[in-house]
């Protein structure tokens, strides 16, 4: 007999919390096959998934690795479910956030952490990588109509190109449309006020409360 | 005004110690002139305050003796820096490191994908390297010209090695995924490490030592990563390198190590360099009687952004904290000092390392505290 669609999205929940990311797989087209709604499939049981795992981060039962481990989960999982979304799934309402490491650097741990966790928690997320060209961060956010643009960086040597990426937005007169906030080992709120940045945050858990916070999500 | 005392200071000072003279008497536990301070690694901050850029330092030996010569007449800053730096033995093994004309190097790309891949590196020989050559080439030069200093050198731990060699993120999961394999790069790294080491040895005879090793941090790893896979292959290098010295390195772990410091009281080392987001009394009290401890004024919001003022209080603010640790203690910096940190607050810290610091004893508040 087919598993049922709670059973299923329980243990695509499960998959994504013990990071098994070929399983995922396997649960994810059996789901399909089954009929149900991928939308259902992805929202219940893979964010729901991660969306405990960033609990368990920030609770200390995981680290860095298990969060990697169970996004690589929940991005198989996304790979197989996505192309089965319909049109009225999509609402088309979710907060862009573009982000990425500020040119000069490449140490992109802390981003990647803050991308999954601000994809889970709904965040539409234009990843421009790492070691960025900070007119990058500034087309980026005018080609999307970004709400926010969120820089990291690990090295003192390059912190102070976030502030050049709010000269930049100044200079394309978008600097009111769109929030800036920033995150990385050297950086502190001390310097976040210094070039003007609205957020701050010292961990991926606190950049999603930051951000919601910047674009009025309750 | 405390700039016109910082500037009739250096007018005036003159050392009554050289700095190996110091760092003998205190750990002696005799008397020293002022506490033992490191300005971490801070010829490339040097470099800007004397009209240079970071790879003119890194590329230029005329302009490395001038950086040092300078740092010397005006700051009275002494000591030859060398060594193998974070992403050295990453490069020598084949990642590609981009050095800026002004910053720090970084990775561009890991030397191998997979791990599996890793076969491919094991034939690199260390003792004939161009990269390991070429330090130890600019090392002759400097020591021809200051042969009355004394030579301190880094190297890096091997799993912070390991992420210069497959990257970060890759290295991480394989933690988990293809654990032994992550051990035999690690034991590749302390190997190439410890060659490098053994060469400089045999040339110039020895000298102090740092580990560094930001990727073990706390922020990074799990208590229980660093317990089964940093610290095993972190402990094989400080044996070597005790073995090859006669005497034990020090260690600086970059971030946050306090979930980690009861192993971290474990290890054999003759210091330990607390980063600025940690609490140096804390240090103190749970690592003090096991290692000499050095910081941790904070590297961005006091040396880079902060006014002379604020870099003299939170000289004081550290030695209060840190200088009656029973195994001793050294003013530092949390972490590296920033390019762009300014002469007057380069001037600040050295004040207050003399003025506050002054008649440093080992486990004793200095009695220049007195006057703070």
């Amino acid at each position: 007999m087919a598993a049922g669609k709670e059973e299923l999205i329980e243990k695509l929940y499960e998959c994504v919390v013990e990071m098994e990311d070929e399983d995922v797989v396997d649960v994810c087209n059996e789901y399909l096959e089954a009929g149900y709604n991928a939308y259902d499939g992805i929202m219940e049981g893979l964010v729901a998934g991660m969306n405990k795992a960033s609990e368990l981060y920030d609770e200390e039962e995981y680290f860095v690795t298990d969060v990697l481990l169970c996004s690589d989960a929940l991005y198989a999982g996304l790979e197989v479910l996505r192309p089965h979304l319909e049109a009225s799934d999509v609402d088309g309402e979710a907060k862009k956030v573009v982000i990425g490491v500020v040119e000069g650097d490449t140490h992109d741990i802390g981003k990647n952490l803050v991308r999954i966790m601000l994809e889970t928690a709904g965040f539409e997320i234009y990843d421009l990588g790492r070691d960025v060209p900070l007119d990058a961060f500034v087309e980026k956010a005018k080609e999307v109509d970004a709400d926010i643009i969120a820089m990291s960086t690990l090295m003192t040597t390059t912190m102070s190109g976030m502030g050049t990426v709010i000269e930049k937005l100044k200079e394309a007169g978008i600097r009111d449309r769109v929030k800036v906030m920033v995150g990385g080992s050297p950086i502190s709120r001390k310097f976040a006020d210094e070039i003007g940045a609205e957020g701050y945050s010292v961990n991926a858990v606190e950049a999603v409360a930051v951000a919601k916070q910047l674009v009025g999500i309750e | 005004m405390l700039s016109d005392d910082i500037k009739r200071h250096f007018e005036t000072y003159v050392d009554k110690m050289t700095q190996g003279e110091r760092a003998m008497a205190y750990a002696s536990g005799e008397e020293a002139d002022h506490i033992p301070y490191s300005i971490q690694s801070n010829e490339e901050a040097m470099a800007g305050i004397f009209g240079y850029t970071t790879a003119q330092w890194r590329d230029d030996p005329k302009v490395h003796i001038d950086i040092l010569e300078r740092r010397r007449e005006e700051f009275g800053i002494v000591g030859l820096a060398s060594g193998l730096r974070l992403r050295t033995v990453g490069q020598a093994l084949g990642s590609d490191i981009f050095f800026p004309e002004v910053g720090i190097d970084r990775v561009v790309a890991p030397a191998i994908d997979n791990i599996k891949d890793l076969n491919t590196l094991m034939d690199i020989d260390p003792f004939t390297h161009p990269v390991y050559l070429a330090i130890l080439e600019r090392l002759r030069i400097l020591k021809d010209h200051f042969p009355e200093m004394g030579i301190g050198f880094m190297v890096t731990g091997p799993i912070t090695v390991a992420s210069t060699v497959l990257g970060a993120d890759k290295l991480l999961r394989e933690t988990v995924k293809h654990r032994d394999a992550v051990f035999e790069l690690m034991d590749l790294a302390n190997y190439h490490t410890l060659s490098w080491v053994k060469m400089f040895v045999e040339e110039f005879g020895g000298g102090g030592c740092n580990v560094c090793d930001p990727f073990t941090c706390a922020g990074i790893l799990s208590h229980k990563q660093f317990v089964e896979v940093s610290k095993p292959k972190l402990e094989d290098l400080i044996a070597g390198l005790t073995e090859l010295l006669g005497k034990k390195p020090g260690l600086h772990i970059c971030g946050k190590t306090s979930p980690l410091w009861d192993e971290i009281a474990t290890l054999e080392v003759a210091s330990f360099s607390v980063d600025n987001c940690e609490s140096l009394s804390d240090a103190k009290e749970q690592l003090g009687d096991k290692f000499a401890l050095v910081g941790n004024v904070a590297p961005v919001d006091v040396m880079l952004l902060g006014t002379p003022e604020e870099v003299v209080e939170a000289c004081k603010n550290c030695i209060r904290d840190g200088a009656e640790s029973p195994k001793g203690y050294n003013l530092g910096t949390g972490c590296q000092v920033p390019i762009g940190t300014s002469r007057e607050n380069f001037e600040a810290f050295v004040y207050a390392a003399r003025i506050y610091g002054a008649g440093a004893k080992k486990g004793c508040m200095p009695k220049g505290m007195l006057n703070a």
